[in-house]
């Protein structure tokens, strides 16, 4: 069931070879030119995780997607398999690129400091969950065109309420640095057990969202 | 099989096709016992609708040309002389039908329809 | 095998109010001219669109009780979509064998390279033919009981409708199985339907027999003076022209005796619909 639609997923991503051809470049420079490691595997992570979002938008060319529901495929089974299909690319995306930026730290005879991979890696997830949170449910009601538009609006106002949240605190005095800090402090496994957490819930949120979406979807 | 269908013709299909398996089997083209194609394959060999080919079939049992064995198919019967006979006087008495009817509806008595006829049948 | 049962959906400006069945061992059409609602019809039946009313069953099951299960014996091609066009048709073997557990894939293979579609281009790059073409293919060969074909041969040339109507007929040479096949070209139906429904502004005008369509109705060309003499009894429809009325008529051997002087036409499926739609009672 789920299986035929993985498959089309996995066949989507390989005549994606433009795509990653440019990620495996981006890699390179960074990890030969970078000594500070983080942001590339937030941002291969992230990629990662977006192709999920593009797999939609090419079931939609063409009205694909009223075709596809017309096959063997529920629509559920259809939401279900991208959530997981964000989770199978995105995990996968961020070991591979971890496991380079240690065996690169190691060539180079840069320091790998274990806590900041950690929170490295805590916060991309984070993002990545956000982001696919927000963007799935947001494409399969929208239609691949008009989300853009919407994706944008949602991630303005998301950026202005988080300024806005850290104004507040700076009016209110709440000290939210120290808080990050104490956050940072807290063992490694706690803490990617806390963002796993999140993910999942949001995530949780977001498939119902997703489900309710494309059951009203007409074609 | 070899029948040859005219879509354009104002006869309906299924009367071309009884008509011509009838031919075949008067003139000993279709040997007794022979088994009749399936409906469906001659449907798609003749490019008609096997419902035609099915009512074809139906008609061509009902005269008792034919014998459908279900599960089986369908076999040519024994042809029979005094059938054949029926057939052809069934087709003569269609045909004076037609002329008289036509003779009537331009004007024509009947005395001198007859008188036509007497002609005809002397020449 | 199929049964829709006064299914309505409203749309701005156009209501779709639809009953019809195909029956096993039936290949049904359904004609009408492009809006008529054919599409409505078959996106309304593979549960695409939510209807407004109606009841619609697929082998003795309300569509609601439709699930996975049921749509492996499914074989659709639609009209205005069809497989990601990112996807090659080798990228699809995988994808069709693992949905349908009754592929065929030595087959399907095998009609692909016959009908020379390419196995490693883009589905996009492939023209509506040739997309056509091998959504058909699909449709064909996973063992499917009910064949839903919305305008399959459209886009096609001479040649390759065919061959298409050809494949057709071989599937049905097989017990058990149904086809609903829509067109706006009549003459491909004419020789592959049993029975036809005619659907025009969302509503079905007609349905009947294809041989008894051929075999009786007919068309009527009259002067007005003919007209006039007529007996109305077997005139379903009449639509006036330059010499006079075209009449339609379900009775044509009925006028071909008592009028022999009128001019009768046998009329193909096209010229019929023309009258039902356009003639007035």
């Amino acid at each position: 069931m789920m299986k035929g639609l993985f498959i089309k997923d996995l066949r989507l991503m390989k005549s994606q070879k433009y795509f990653f051809g440019v990620v495996l470049m981006m890699m390179v420079i960074f990890l030969t030119v970078y000594t500070d490691f983080s942001f590339v595997i937030a941002y291969i992570t992230v990629m990662f995780g977006f192709l999920t979002v593009s797999t939609i938008s090419f079931d939609e060319q063409d009205n694909g997607l009223g075709y596809l529901l017309a096959l063997p495929v529920s629509r559920r089974d259809y939401v279900k398999e991208k959530y997981l299909f964000s989770i199978a690319t995105a995990i996968p995306g961020l070991m591979i690129i971890s496991v380079l930026a240690f065996a690169v730290s190691r060539i180079r005879g840069i320091d790998f400091v274990v806590e900041e991979w950690v929170m490295t890696t805590a916060v991309s997830l984070l993002i990545v969950g956000v982001m696919l949170s927000v963007m799935i449910p947001v494409q399969l009601k929208f239609g691949a065109d008009k989300s853009r538009v919407v994706i944008l609006i949602l991630f303005g106002g998301g950026s202005l309420t988080l300024y806005a949240g850290t104004k507040v605190c700076d009016t209110f005095g709440i000290d939210y640095m120290s808080m990050l800090d104490r956050v940072a402090k807290i063992s490694p496994a706690a803490t990617l057990a806390g963002v796993a957490l999140i993910c999942t819930v949001l995530m949780g949120i977001s498939y119902l969202f997703s489900r309710g979406f494309i059951e009203a979807r007409e074609f | 099989m070899k029948l040859i269908i005219n879509h354009s013709s104002m006869q309906p299909i299924y009367e071309q096709i009884v008509e011509q398996i009838k031919n075949k089997v008067m003139h000993g083209e279709l040997k007794e016992d022979t088994m009749l194609p399936s409906v469906r394959t001659l449907a798609k060999e003749l490019k008609v609708s096997a419902l035609t080919v099915k009512k074809s079939y139906d008609v061509l049992e009902e005269e008792g040309f034919v014998n459908t064995v279900h599960g089986k198919g369908s076999f040519v019967a024994f042809a029979n002389q005094g059938l054949l006979l029926e057939e052809k006087k069934k087709e003569v008495e269609a045909d004076l039908e037609k002329a008289i009817r036509k003779g009537r509806s331009c004007g024509l008595t009947d005395p001198e329809i007859r008188t036509l006829f007497e002609i005809i049948l002397e020449d | 095998m199929l049964r829709l049962n006064k299914v309505k959906k409203n749309y701005k400006g156009f209501q779709l109010d639809c009953t019809l069945e195909v029956q096993e061992g039936c290949v049904t059409g359904l004609i009408g001219k492009n809006g008529a609602g054919k599409s409505t019809t078959f996106k309304a039946i593979l549960g695409l669109l939510h209807t407004d009313g109606g009841s619609i069953e697929i082998f003795g099951k309300p569509i609601t009780k439709i699930g996975v299960r049921e749509k492996e014996d499914i074989g659709v091609v639609m009209s205005d979509s069809g497989f990601s066009g990112y996807l090659t048709v080798q990228d699809l073997i995988p994808m069709l064998r693992n949905m349908y557990p009754r592929f065929q894939e030595a087959e399907f293979l095998r009609e692909c390279n016959e009908q020379k579609l390419p196995l490693n281009k883009k589905i996009k790059e492939f023209s509506t033919g040739m997309k056509r073409r091998l959504q058909v293919l699909a449709a064909l060969t996973h063992g499917a009981k009910l064949l839903l074909l919305d305008e399959p041969t459209a886009g096609l040339d001479v040649i390759a409708r065919d061959e298409l109507l050809d494949m057709l007929r071989t599937y049905m040479e097989q017990d058990g199985r149904a086809i609903l096949v829509s067109s706006h070209i009549s003459s491909d139906l004419e020789g592959l339907c049993d029975d036809i429904y005619m659907i025009d502004n969302g509503k079905i005008v007609l349905y009947e027999e294809t041989d008894v369509l051929l075999d009786t109705y007919g068309v009527l060309k009259v002067t007005k003076e003919q007209y006039e003499k007529l007996d109305h009894a077997h005139i379903l429809r009449h639509k006036k022209e330059e010499f006079g009325y075209s009449c339609l008529t379900d009775q044509r051997q009925f006028y071909q005796e008592n009028y022999p002087e009128i001019a009768i036409e046998k009329g193909t499926i096209d010229e019929l619909i023309m009258i039902m739609i356009r003639g007035e009672r």
